[in-house]
């Protein structure tokens, strides 16, 4: 400690400062940690290896053993293990979502779905949720700070605080940064932010640069691809657009690999016997592969899973399975520039992040279709980490000259209104922090309670969005439809961390929810919490078609209800009595809350008698061309 | 009412005009004003300068936030001339634009091209050319329906200010306005949906 002080003067504020400000990037293939020492922001190496990347798999043996990094993937084959590859694929994940990606992705471990809690894997002598396992990665990369820097002083007055920046894939939805945050916290370390990867890379060469440019940032990385399009002038990083995949990166590639080699070497048959196991080790395989070909033209594969013989791969071969890949990638590169309505020639460096891109394959195929020069300058694994370095310094005050970040939100967040539709508050690519406020009102008579559904994404129906949150806003005074006014307010902070709230005008009754783990909560709280975002997206279609109907009756009953009072005269008694018996009828079927099917059957029934009605009701009232309207409808003409 | 353009010093109209010298200001102009007083409030920049500010006694007065709100607003020229005309006394709550043949065609012929680019999808062959044909297009069009509102923006001013007319010719003069920003809006609603196509 007394060393490193004297080889940093003035680089601190405080030398006696018990902090290690530090940047991480959590992959899906490998993480790192940077942090300055000797004067130089720099990815910490591990003490064995002298390697900056830490392989982000875990391994569980049977007698409680963690083991993380390159070490884990010896016990792959090793029955007595469990071995946990690309853990943050499934952080922040529901148990529909792990269980739909892995019907399409095999993984050699199982999954635990039972009850309520997030999805576990089974681990010799129990079970861990992806976020413990990120945990683990991320002690791990703790432990690797705490050797470059020395251990505490026992003595201490303040045990050391290792403030941190963590990075996220841009397209990460709400509940995904939720879990990473969650298992940073669990962790130890102290979060002070969590930013997008593609704009930690551009913090990160921004120490050089200082003209005004626009960069298109290329992330591709083990499990996801971003795209950013990032302004740059004076000390302001401006984030104009970004979009992105969380299902797409070189993971995805070693698996379309495999599976053309398994299609080519493997009758129907035998490829229907192929274990879990058989997939993740022909994965494997794929990867070493891609990895050599990437260096020559050919190469030999001996998978004796496939062949007893070596099998040839040749370059043109990966670059067709890249192809596909990489015309994903253009589309969403054209998605943003739409966005932000900017052209190619706008665009003065094209910055590649991510392990995947230093293939060869992707950087002739990248400079074929854009005439844009591209940063090399950096190592696409490090920069993000150093990026998130600098913001981090920057936060606890030791780096004064880092740009200050102007970020935007990913996906857009809206509210869930009549019918499951969406109505987008925030519209995604919105500079951030930001408040947005938008008026609602109810759509039943004497409403006096009100579900907010705080929804994400870009679908326009709720069963297609990511559900984030639902609150109730009581005591709405009892008003005819459409006169309360529900001011709903919707706040992004500078984390990107999403508040709502909701007030009744007339009353000023609030009600408010903030969609957020922060610190100091305790493990059990954390995952509660987590598991509770988590679990709102999986809410039951049939429940929620079952209350639609419901709600279609209550409507349906009162619409009856008040043509009657208003006009029962006009019709005959036995029409009126049919009438008023469909009426009793569904309304004792929304008493006994029937079955959806059976109340619709209700409704069908109450609508057709109430059509005689309606049509007297309109030769009344007003004889012109409003026919075909059944008595609903009228009652909601009327009201107005 | 929070009036944005007080927040950069500009005049309330349909363009981005200084308040103190007439200075038009381009989009980038103004995004370069806006970026240099994000540098200065920022709460990411207040953690180094937290101590200078603190002994200076200097309180925040507006936040990060509010300019970034006030900005957003600004730089879009639908919201700007809305928040123009609401500034200037006209409520747009509830109001409608008068049914107009040629407007309605308009749309019906703009929906149809959206259709079809909807229909095509982003991943077809020479979609990104349509697009930005449509694109280009729809841009002047909203463009020449700002223009209106530059060409007369005095005579907005008072019709929408002026209490002495006869209710009669402010109702008849405002429906002018208000199907003006009906074109406005239309064509930026067109925009908006040509973004959302996937």
């Amino acid at each position: 400690m007394a060393l490193l002080q004297i080889a940093e003067p003035g680089q601190s504020p405080n030398p006696h400062h018990k902090h290690v400000a530090l940047g991480i990037d959590f992959g899906t293939t490998h993480s790192l940690v940077a942090a300055r020492k000797s004067g130089v922001n720099q990815c910490l190496t591990g003490d064995q290896d002298n390697n900056s990347l830490l392989p982000s798999i875990v391994a569980y043996g049977p007698a409680e053993q963690i083991i993380v990094g390159a070490d884990a993937k010896s016990y792959d084959k090793d029955d007595q293990w469990v071995v946990i590859h690309s853990i943050k694929r499934f952080i922040g994940r529901s148990s529909q979502e792990v269980q739909d990606y892995c019907a399409t992705y095999p993984v050699a471990f199982t999954w635990d779905y039972s009850s309520a809690e997030l999805p576990k894997i089974k681990i010799p002598g129990g079970a861990k949720s992806a976020i413990d396992i990120a945990t683990d990665i991320f002690k791990t990369l703790k432990q690797r700070v705490i050797q470059h820097f020395g251990v505490d002083d026992i003595n201490a007055l303040e045990p050391r605080s290792f403030p941190s920046v963590i990075t996220v894939p841009a397209y990460f939805d709400d509940a995904q940064r939720q879990a990473t945050r969650a298992a940073a916290l669990l962790a130890g370390l102290d979060v002070q932010r969590l930013i997008n990867e593609p704009t930690a890379a551009a913090l990160a060469y921004g120490l050089e640069k200082q003209s005004n440019s626009r960069f298109l940032i290329y992330d591709l990385g083990g499990g996801t691809f971003d795209v950013t399009l990032l302004e740059q002038s004076d000390n302001i990083f401006e984030v104009l657009g970004t979009a992105g995949n969380t299902l797409l990166g070189g993971d995805d590639i070693d698996q379309a690999l495999a599976e053309h080699l398994v299609a080519r070497y493997l009758s129907s048959n035998q490829t229907n016997q192929l274990t879990k196991n058989n997939w993740a080790q022909l994965q494997l395989s794929a990867r070493q592969a891609k990895e050599s070909l990437s260096k020559r033209p050919k190469t030999q594969l001996i998978e004796p899973l496939l062949a007893d013989e070596p099998i040839k791969i040749t370059q043109t071969e990966l670059e067709a399975i890249f192809a596909t890949f990489i015309q994903q990638t253009q589309q969403l590169i054209s998605q943003v520039l739409r966005d932000t309505e900017s052209q190619l020639d706008e665009i003065s460096e094209m910055v590649l992040v991510g392990g995947s891109t230093r293939s060869p394959i992707l950087q002739q195929a990248l400079e074929k279709h854009y005439p844009i020069p591209v940063a090399h300058q950096l190592s696409p694994d490090e920069v993000v980490a150093l990026g998130a370095l600098r913001l981090c310094r920057k936060l606890v005050g030791e780096d004064a000259q880092a740009g200050v970040l102007l970020d935007v939100c990913p996906l857009s967040l809206g509210l869930e209104t009549m019918g499951g539709i969406v109505e987008k508050i925030i519209p995604r690519n919105t500079p951030i922090p930001v408040t947005k406020t938008q008026e609602f009102t109810t759509f039943k008579n004497n409403q006096t309670a009100l579900l907010l559904h705080v929804v994400q994404g870009e679908r326009e129906t709720v069963d297609n969005s990511r559900s984030l949150a639902k609150f109730e806003l009581r005591g709405i005074p009892p008003l005819a439809s459409g006169v309360p006014r529900i001011q709903v307010v919707f706040t992004i902070d500078e984390n990107g961390v999403l508040s709502v709230s909701a007030q009744e005008l007339s009353t000023g009754i609030q009600a408010d929810t903030q969609i957020k783990p922060s610190q100091g909560l305790s493990p059990a709280a954390l995952e509660e919490m987590l598991r509770s975002s988590i679990d709102h997206a999986a809410v039951d279609i049939n429940q929620r078609q079952a209350l639609e109907v419901t709600i279609e009756a209550q409507r349906l009953v009162q619409a009856c209800e008040y043509a009657l009072a208003a006009d029962a005269n006009l019709l005959d008694a036995a029409p009126l009595k049919t009438l008023q018996a469909a009426k009793t009828y569904l309304s004792d079927l929304i008493e006994q809350q029937a079955e959806s099917s059976v109340l619709q059957a209700g409704i069908d029934r109450l609508s057709e008698q109430s059509e005689t009605l309606a049509g007297l009701r309109m030769n009344k009232a007003i004889k012109s061309a409003l026919s075909g309207q059944s008595i609903d409808q009228m009652a909601e003409k009327e009201k107005i | 009412m929070t009036d944005f353009f007080k927040f950069f010093n500009l005049t309330p109209g349909p363009l981005l005009v200084s308040q103190s010298n007439c200075q038009l200001f381009t989009d980038k102009a103004f995004k370069v004003m806006y970026h240099q007083i994000q540098t200065q409030v920022h709460p990411d920049q207040m953690a180094v300068s937290q101590r200078a500010t603190q002994d200076a006694g200097v309180a925040q007065e507006l936040t990060s936030a509010q300019y970034s709100q006030a900005y957003q607003c600004l730089i879009d020229p639908l919201s700007r001339v809305r928040h123009w005309l609401e500034l200037t006394g006209m409520s747009l709550e509830g109001q409608s634009t008068q049914a107009n043949m040629e407007l309605f065609e308009e749309q019906m012929q703009a929906q149809e091209i959206l259709e079809g680019l909807k229909s095509q999808g982003s991943a077809a062959a020479g979609f990104d050319e349509q697009y930005w044909q449509v694109h280009r297009t729809m841009k002047d069009k909203m463009n020449s329906a700002l223009q209106w509102f530059v060409d007369h923006q005095t005579a907005v001013e008072s019709v929408l200010c002026q209490s002495s007319l006869t209710n009669e010719q402010v109702e008849l003069d405002s429906q002018t306005v208000l199907n003006h920003f009906g074109l406005l809006a239309m064509y930026s609603r067109i925009l908006n949906q040509l973004k959302d196509i996937r």
